[in-house]
């Protein structure tokens, strides 16, 4: 938001008076991470484009066919294509989840508590925490057989739950993991409800508001832009989500393919069958995908103007 | 005036603590069963009891995660793999956005505003649609299997760094940079002899964001750099999971050591890392 001062500022005079030698020096200075931009980008953008209307079945570019728009027609009609985008949606659901429970974290942390610091410092642990290790962790939590869920299960006198291998109970325990990883990222909430006008809060306690009036009526008002923010945020990250799918399932398809989310069907068309399936085919979907994950966001921030206020 | 309703408040805030405390146990049950499989033996771990404590204590896995071979690596030359793969690209790409951002903050050139207004847009594209193809240009540059993808890319300076250090760099005096020109210095020595000496905090900010990033970054190496000599801690750490399936304390062990380091860092480092992630997490989400 702030940008946009930026790029009306100067337009007129001043521009003539600026050094020359100056303004060289200046856009070569600015030029590294435009150029990396370039080419580690927008090329490989362009050139996904174009194998989009190719079979590739190596990673040789002059192995290429033209196929027209055989790819496409794949990605519209191919059975596991929807299968992978109802998984997508499947895992999206951790978003608003993740989202609520880092609002109520929040706004816990805001409260005057003895040790809120420490509480912080741990309820902030598991974002730099590497994936690999969490997964780990969360697959023998899951474990079939010895795993603590299930050695619970069986204490308590149940059935126990192949979690990892069995297609109804796979994504509610990738869920917990996004939990996890996610739901305690509170940062740029608290940030925006560090800065809610406290007298506004005061004046609404002195009127006898309740905690849960205070945070609805007088909190969320105010940090709507964040949350507004962070949710398309995270959205747009958890439909592109596939480290853990890889991982979770030892870079196999998961129980009744339920571990296939787009972008990890992708990586398995380019790489892991490049000789079945290949790039074209990949870059087909990356880009359908990619079209969709864009309009999706802009329909969110059109949408915005009804519910987020702005001051 | 304040102790009375803080008194008041007492029986609300009960609940609050409460709800905290099951907060920090949520956090860290995981970590907890983590440590304490991986300090138990296979047979107690593949047991059917838990134990909040191991029974027989074990470090076993722990001597074979440091001393071992596994999948191909021993795991601390992955975490050497880890540093001298990542460090180069970290520091120069460390210059290279701060130059730019200093640019972008304080000289005035013409297509600044584009080229700003193209890098922000870049923030909100999926990468999905660049990551696979990335295969094809790396493999045609003879990339594949080397240190290269992981190196080179990061030194052209990452656009949330260029963000992050632009919103520093716009609170610097005009007059600092007026004067230090009027001295005779071009824009180029302003930065380098001026501007870079008085930014340390937020360079080493940046640098442990990226740190954090790379330590922790799994699916680029898993996909650029196959070679088990090369693996970096990451790829070591989940190639575990093949040859020993069932031994927990040693994947735990592993998951163990893994982890510490950016453990221990983030709450040596806590303040300055969370004011640094506030700031760059507006930008990169």
């Amino acid at each position: 938001m702030q940008n946009r001062t930026l790029f009306s500022k100067k337009k007129n005079g001043e521009m003539g008076k600026m050094n020359r030698r100056d303004a060289i020096v200046g856009f070569l200075m600015a030029l590294a991470p435009f150029l990396g931009f370039l080419i580690f980008s927008l090329y490989p953008m362009g050139l996904s484009l174009v194998v989009s209307f190719f079979d590739l079945k190596s990673y040789d570019l002059s192995m290429m066919e033209f196929v027209g728009w055989k790819n496409y027609k794949f990605v519209f009609t191919n059975e596991w294509v929807r299968r992978s985008v109802r998984n997508t949606i499947e895992y999206c659901l951790s978003v608003p989840i993740n989202i609520t429970m880092a609002l109520f974290l929040a706004n816990l942390f805001m409260k005057p508590l003895k040790g809120v610091r420490f509480g912080v410092l741990i309820a902030y642990i598991p974002t730099v925490c590497s994936i690999v290790g969490v997964t780990l962790a969360f697959q023998w939590i899951f474990e079939a057989n010895y795993g603590v869920v299930n050695t619970i299960i069986d204490a308590l006198g149940g059935k126990k739950i192949n979690f990892m291998g069995d297609s109804r109970y796979f994504m509610p325990a990738v869920l917990v993991i996004s939990v996890w990883m996610k739901g305690t990222n509170i940062l740029q909430l608290q940030a925006a409800m560090a800065n809610v006008d406290q007298s506004l809060k005061e004046a609404a306690q002195i009127d006898g508001a309740n905690g849960a009036q205070i945070f609805f009526k007088v909190v969320m008002p105010s940090i709507s832009p964040t949350v507004f923010y962070v949710l398309v945020m995270w959205l747009v990250a958890a439909l592109q989500e596939m480290t853990v799918m890889q991982l979770i399932s030892n870079n196999g398809v998961g129980p009744d393919f339920k571990a296939m989310t787009i972008t990890y069907y992708i990586y398995r068309m380019a790489i892991t069958n490049n000789v079945t399936e290949g790039f074209g085919r990949a870059s087909a979907l990356s880009w359908v995908f990619a079209i969709a994950v864009m309009i999706i966001s802009r329909i969110l921030f059109k949408l915005s103007d009804k519910f987020v206020t702005y001051d | 005036m304040k102790k009375e309703k803080s008194l008041k408040k007492r029986p609300k805030y009960i609940g609050s603590y409460i709800v905290m405390a099951l907060v920090i146990l949520f956090v860290f049950l995981p970590l907890y069963i983590m440590l304490n499989t991986s300090l138990q033996s296979e047979s107690e771990a593949n047991s059917s009891h838990f134990h909040w404590l191991p029974e027989e204590w074990s470090v076993l896995g722990y001597v074979s995660v440091f001393t071992k071979r596994l999948a191909g690596i021993n795991i601390m030359r992955g975490f050497f793999n880890t540093l001298w793969i990542y460090l180069p690209g970290i520091l120069v790409g460390l210059y290279s956005s701060s130059m730019a951002a200093f640019s972008y903050a304080k000289i005035k050139f013409k297509g600044k505003g584009v080229m700003f207004s193209i890098l922000l847009s870049t923030i909100m594209l999926p990468n999905s649609m660049s990551t696979i193809s990335l295969v094809l240009l790396y493999d045609s540059l003879g990339w594949m299997n080397t240190p290269y993808p992981l190196m080179i890319p990061p030194m052209f300076g990452g656009i949330g760094a260029v963000f992050f250090m632009r919103q520093f760099y716009l609170t610097i005096p005009e007059d600092l940079v007026n004067a230090a020109k009027i001295d005779g210095l071009g824009y180029f020595g302003v930065f380098n002899r001026i501007i870079l000496p008085m930014s340390g905090s937020v360079l080493l900010a940046q640098f442990i964001l990226s740190f954090i990033g790379s330590y922790n970054d799994y699916m680029g190496p898993l996909m650029y750099c196959q070679s088990s000599s090369m693996y970096t801690l990451q790829v070591a750490l989940a190639m575990f999971a093949g040859p020993y399936a069932q031994n927990w304390p040693l994947r735990m062990a592993g998951a163990v050591v893994g982890m510490t380091p950016l453990i221990v860092l983030y709450i040596c480092c806590q303040k300055f890392i969370r004011k640094g992630l506030s700031i760059s997490a507006s930008i990169k989400g």
